[in-house]
């Protein structure tokens, strides 16, 4: 039953359509135009078949009305062209034949409608309110699945925008304070490098490293029981106040990993579900008495590569952190004679391998005493596994003091024309290695940009707005120069090779005697390279192994990897 | 890292690296310039490119109003463009 809303609806769409009428006879045409000229956008009359056909491709058209019999070519030969066209469009039959074989074959044309002859306008209405019915239907249906899809993308967007918030959030509360750094306490240089994959935006896992003085190093990991939010929660409140309480120690000067642990705990236990229980890694290691303390709960065991590449675990000496735990265990470990450490969370041993499905914690001492730095590792572990299967954290350390193979040291006085003549030196000792162009290519435009920076931002004390601000008023070589006479400072070059198994590694160190500067800035481009206008620092990363400032930020030091196919043998 | 010029067109081949390759880089697209409001850029086989060169690029687009088509043949550098956002900005196409 349709209501008078439906009705002026149904009409409302009728007059939107283009109709293609099909009639060899006049008088039935006469007749249509009577019944059906104020109910249509337009009508396109055609005589018989051929010429409908014709006008079905030349036009617009939404609604086909065709005679059956009719000279040259039937309706129907022509409906069958037409279907192969467009299987879609509403067909009405107008017909004096009853004959079975006809009907049959329209049936199968999927003509929607059928009317009598003579044409009867009560007939002819009802067949073009049946077919504006469907067309309504279906484009309310049309509407529906827009409206549903527009809400679903403004959802999903919404979902994003909080997921990168969320995302942006985390990265704050972990806190590290070596990004992108080497540590050089009493002239031991150590690289530090930090993988942290959550496999959903809001991790399980979370990480901190932590500057505690002079000597100490305190490094954080914890894994919260099972995946998804609550784990995140607890692991990022966990970290969060931890974080909170060392702040407060180190303004206090009075740092101490017991009452930290305590602390923590005590923190931690009202928070947690009585099944719930969390894994924790604390390490301090203390550079000045070469301890590494730690206070394990449930984690993997710590890896420690000595001089004699032997590894030593240190397992956990606790159980997991649950509500119901009171005491705890603090031990130490002499560190005089380890040259790398790997800290980890359980991702990264529970992932299956490649290998008979395998659990990575098979491979993972091997691969890393063949590991030079992080990369290393994550590259093996990466040609291991099908997929990553749950947060991955690590923190890979590795002390280089102990491959000191000085092979070039030079002293530049920091001029723009020494950049020139310190290429040039620097790719001649390259050439004396290694027969990669690309590998050559990409150490020497790394110094460029390095040596660049100490001249620039470090001698000359240039910041990045003022170098931007000089570069757009195409003044900056100008005061280069100028500043260049009243500066009487070098830049040092040191260059290491360290050979690490098939592979070499080359270290270049470019130290300038300038201020410094905070290397926690390097987090803004690295995490967003867009927003930053440091983009000799990207550069560089994009064109090295890893790049490493020291603490004050006044000397960085870049790694390049050869191959052993590309280094020149020595006869 | 050789430089030519044709009409509106800069060629670079070879690699860019030195702060020497920047001033010539700077020298010829300023003589460019100064007859042409559009310039289009090929750098056929450079893996990489200076801060500086990108710096430099991005000042005579932005406060110039040069219009720059750069034109790539290294994969390696138009993923570098790519992470820094410079794609669009220099209307980088592939060689």
């Amino acid at each position: 039953m349709i209501n008078a809303n439906d009705h002026e609806l149904i009409y409302s769409h009728i007059k939107t359509l283009n109709v293609l009428y099909v009639e060899d006879s006049k008088v039935t045409q006469i007749l249509f135009e009577s019944i059906a000229k104020d109910l249509f956008k337009e009508i396109i009359y055609a005589v018989d078949g051929i010429d409908g056909y014709q006008k079905y491709l030349d036009n617009e058209v939404d609604l086909i009305i065709t005679d059956y019999d009719m000279p040259h070519k039937n309706g129907l030969d022509m409906v069958t062209k037409i279907r192969k066209k467009d299987t879609q469009i509403p067909i009405i039959l107008v017909s004096a034949i009853e004959d079975i074989d006809v009907m049959s074959r329209a049936i199968n044309l999927d003509i929607n409608a059928f009317v009598k002859k003579p044409l009867e306008k009560n007939e002819l209405l009802k067949a073009i309110e049946k077919m504006a019915k469907v067309f309504v239907a279906n484009k309310f249906l049309e509407d529906q699945k827009n409206q549903q899809l527009l809400e679903l993308q403004a959802k999903d967007e919404y979902k994003t925008y909080q997921e990168d918030l969320g995302f942006a959030k985390e990265l704050n509360i972990l806190r590290n304070d070596f990004y992108y750094q080497m540590t050089d306490f009493n002239h031991d240089v150590s690289l530090l490098d930090f993988l942290y994959n959550p496999l959903d935006v809001m991790s399980g896992d979370a990480y901190s490293a932590r500057h505690i003085n002079n000597d100490e190093i305190l490094y954080l990991v914890v894994d919260g029981m099972g995946k998804g939010l609550s784990a995140s929660l607890t692991a990022m409140i966990f970290i969060s106040f931890a974080n909170h309480i060392i702040d407060k120690m180190i303004a206090l000067d009075d740092f101490c990993l017991s009452v930290l642990i305590n602390e923590t705990m005590d923190y931690i236990k009202p928070i947690l579900l009585d099944e719930e229980s969390l894994s924790v890694d604390y390490v301090l290691i203390d550079y000045e008495e070469k301890k590494l303390y730690y206070s394990k709960y449930s984690m993997p065991p710590l890896l420690l590569q000595n001089k004699q590449n032997e590894i030593i675990k240190l397992k956990s000496n606790n159980p997991p952190l649950s509500k119901y735990l009171s005491t705890f265990n603090v031990d130490y470990y002499d560190v005089k004679d380890v040259t790398k450490y790997l800290i980890y969370s359980d991702g990264i041993v529970e992932n299956e391998t490649i290998y008979d499905n395998k659990p990575y914690s098979e491979f993972i001492q091997d691969d890393f005493l063949n590991s030079f730095t992080r990369e290393d590792l994550k590259n093996k572990f990466m040609e291991k596994i099908d997929k990553q299967e749950d947060d991955i954290t690590l923190i890979f350390i590795n002390n280089i003091s102990q491959y000191s193979n000085t092979i070039a040291h030079k002293e530049f006085k920091s001029t723009l024309k020494n950049l020139d003549v310190a290429n040039i030196w620097y790719e001649k000792l390259w050439e004396s290695f290694c027969i990669c162009a690309k590998t050559s290519y990409q150490a020497s435009m790394v110094f460029t940009e390095l040596f660049m920076n100490a001249h620039e931002h470090g001698n000359l004390a240039i910041d990045s707005n003022l170098k931007n601000s000089l570069m757009a008023d195409d003044k900056y070589f100008e005061v280069l120069s100028e500043k260049e006479t009243t500066c009487d400072k070098s830049i040092n070059v040191k260059v290491d090779k360290v050979e690490h198994g098939s592979v070499s590694y080359i270290i270049t160190k470019i130290t300038d005697e300038g201020d410094g500067f905070d290397t926690q800035i390097l987090s803004t481009i690295f995490r967003n390279s867009q927003r930053f206008h440091g983009r000799g620092v990207f550069v560089s990363r994009k064109n090295s192994f890893g790049i490493y400032y020291n603490s004050k930020g006044n000397s960085v030091l870049f790694i390049n990897k050869l191959e052993e196919s590309c280094l020149i043998k020595e006869a | 890292m050789d430089i030519s010029t044709s009409g509106s067109t800069v060629t670079i081949s070879g690699n860019i690296k030195s702060v020497s390759d920047f001033q010539t880089i700077k020298s010829t697209m300023d003589s460019v310039v100064a007859n042409n409001s559009s310039v289009n850029l090929i750098i056929e086989d450079s893996i990489s490119i200076t801060s500086s060169v990108i710096g430099y690029l991005n000042k005579l687009i932005l406060k110039d109003g040069i219009k720059l088509n750069t034109s790539v043949g290294n994969d390696d550098l138009i993923s570098l463009l790519d992470d820094l956002n410079l794609s669009s900005v220099f209307n980088v196409s592939k060689k």
